[in-house]
C-alpha cells in the first residue's frame, strides 16, 4: 500500500556539453506559422492480446523566409533613387516542436499488453514530426514567406529613401 | 532396433519427427536472424493513421536570423521514491498495523541536439529609427534576442530509462535540455555575435545602395 509518495528530482545541469560550436546565419524570417497534428497509434500485432493505444496531440512552431545575404541589387541609380533588386527563394528556415507542447490525450493499454515505454513515445512523436515535414510544401509556407519578404524588402529600402523599387 | 525401441514400440518415429522438428526449428530461427523479414513475430512498426496538419496561426514576422549555437547536452536526473509499505508479518504477530519506509532509485538520462537562433527583430522598425544625412545613414536596431531554441523528437536519445518515469516527467527533462542550450547559448556570446553579423550585414547591404558611411547603433 502506497500511503505517501516523497518525490525528489535532481537534475545534474551543471554536466559537461558534449559539444558546442557558434555559426554565422543571415536569414531573414518573414512568416511564422503555429501548426498542430494529432498522432493516433493503435499497436496491434497478429499474435497479441488487448489493445494498446495512444492518442497524443503536438504543436509545431514554423519559420520561413529568405537568404538575406542572397538578396541582389541588379540596378541602382543614385540621382533618381530608383532600384533594382533579385529576391532569392525562400525557404523553411526552422521547424520547432517544443516537448512541453506535447501532450498526452490519452494512453490505453490493457492488461495482457506492455505500456508504452518511453523510447516508443519519443518514436511515436519523430513520426508526427517526419509526417509534418512531409506536409509543409501543400501548406503554402513557402509562397507566402516569398510575398512577406517582398513586402519587407519595398518598405524598408524606401524608409531608406529611394523611390523607385523594382522587385524581381 | 536401439533399447530405447525395445522398451517403446514405436518411438523411433517419434523420435525422427521430433528429430526433424528440431533441425527446421532451429535452422527457421538461424534464417530469421539472417532475413528479420522471415520473422513471423517480427513487430510492426508503428504506423501513424492519417490526420491533418491543422495551421493554428500564421503571422507576418520581420527577424533578421544572424547567428547559430549548436549544442549537445545531457540532462542526468534521479528520482527517489519513498513508499510507505505495511509489513505484514510483524503486522500479524503484534495483531496490529506496522509500516515502514520502501526507497527506490530511478534515473534517466537524455542526451539532446539542438540548436538555439538568434538576431534583431526588425518588425518594429520605424522611419524615425533611420536618420539619413547626405551619404551618412544612421540606423537603430532592437538589439539581438533568441528567437527560437529547438531539440526536435528525432534530436533526442534516451540513454538511460531505468524505473518508473511517465511520459509527462519525460517531457518536463526534454524540455529542460531545451532550457540548458538557451542558457549555454547566451553564457557562449551567442547574442553578441548575433549583433555582430547584423553590423556587417546592415553595413554591408546599406553600403550598396550608395550610403559611404553607415552607423547602426542597437537599442
Amino acid at each position: 500500500m502506497v500511503s505517501s509518495i516523497l518525490f525528489s528530482c535532481q537534475n545534474k545541469l551543471d554536466k559537461s556539453t558534449i559539444e558546442s560550436r557558434l555559426q554565422n546565419l543571415q536569414d531573414l524570417g518573414t512568416v511564422e506559422y503555429t501548426l498542430s497534428k494529432v498522432l493516433s497509434i493503435d499497436d496491434e500485432q497478429w499474435y497479441t492480446v488487448g489493445e494498446r493505444k495512444v492518442l497524443m496531440s503536438i504543436k509545431a512552431n514554423l519559420k520561413a523566409g529568405v537568404d538575406f545575404s542572397q538578396l541582389e541589387i541588379l540596378s541602382f541609380d543614385d540621382k533618381s533613387k530608383s532600384i533594382e533588386v533579385k529576391m532569392p527563394e525562400s525557404k523553411i528556415i526552422l521547424l520547432d516542436i517544443p516537448p512541453n507542447k506535447v501532450k498526452y490525450e490519452l494512453v490505453h493499454v490493457d492488461l495482457l499488453r506492455d505500456e508504452f515505454t518511453n523510447e516508443e513515445m519519443n518514436q511515436i512523436q519523430v513520426l508526427g514530426e517526419k509526417a509534418i515535414r512531409e506536409k509543409i510544401s501543400d501548406l503554402g509556407i513557402l509562397e507566402e514567406a516569398h510575398k512577406n519578404a517582398k513586402g519587407f524588402v519595398e518598405s524598408w529600402l524606401k524608409m531608406l529613401g529611394m523611390k523607385k523599387i523594382k522587385i524581381s | 532396433m536401439g533399447l530405447l525401441g525395445k522398451l517403446f514400440p514405436g518411438s523411433g518415429l517419434i523420435i525422427k519427427i521430433a528429430t526433424y522438428t528440431v533441425i527446421v526449428v532451429v535452422g527457421y530461427i538461424i534464417l530469421a536472424s539472417f532475413f528479420p523479414d522471415l520473422n513471423v513475430f517480427k513487430r510492426k512498426e508503428f504506423n501513424l493513421k492519417n490526420t491533418a496538419v491543422i495551421i493554428e496561426e500564421s503571422k507576418n514576422i520581420a527577424e533578421l536570423f544572424s547567428a547559430t549555437y549548436y549544442a549537445e547536452v545531457v540532462v542526468d536526473t534521479t528520482k527517489v521514491l519513498i513508499e510507505e509499505k505495511v509489513d505484514v508479518m510483524s503486522s500479524l504477530i503484534n495483531l496490529e498495523e506496522v509500516d515502514y519506509n520502501d526507497s527506490s532509485i530511478h534515473e534517466f538520462v537524455l542526451i539532446g541536439h539542438g540548436h538555439s537562433y538568434a538576431g534583431n527583430n526588425l518588425q518594429s522598425l520605424k522611419k524615425e529609427d533611420i536618420t539619413i544625412q547626405d551619404s551618412l545613414c544612421i540606423i537603430k536596431l532592437p538589439t539581438a534576442t533568441v528567437f527560437n531554441t529547438v531539440i526536435n523528437p528525432s534530436d533526442f536519445d534516451i540513454f538511460i530509462d531505468e524505473g518508473n518515469w511517465s511520459p509527462e516527467e519525460v517531457q518536463t527533462l526534454k524540455q529542460l535540455a531545451v532550457e540548458k542550450i538557451k542558457a549555454q547559448a547566451i553564457n557562449d556570446g551567442l547574442l553578441e555575435k548575433a549583433n555582430k553579423r547584423t553590423l556587417k550585414l546592415m553595413t554591408d547591404f546599406i553600403k550598396s545602395i550608395g550610403f559611404k558611411k553607415v552607423k547602426v547603433e542597437f537599442i
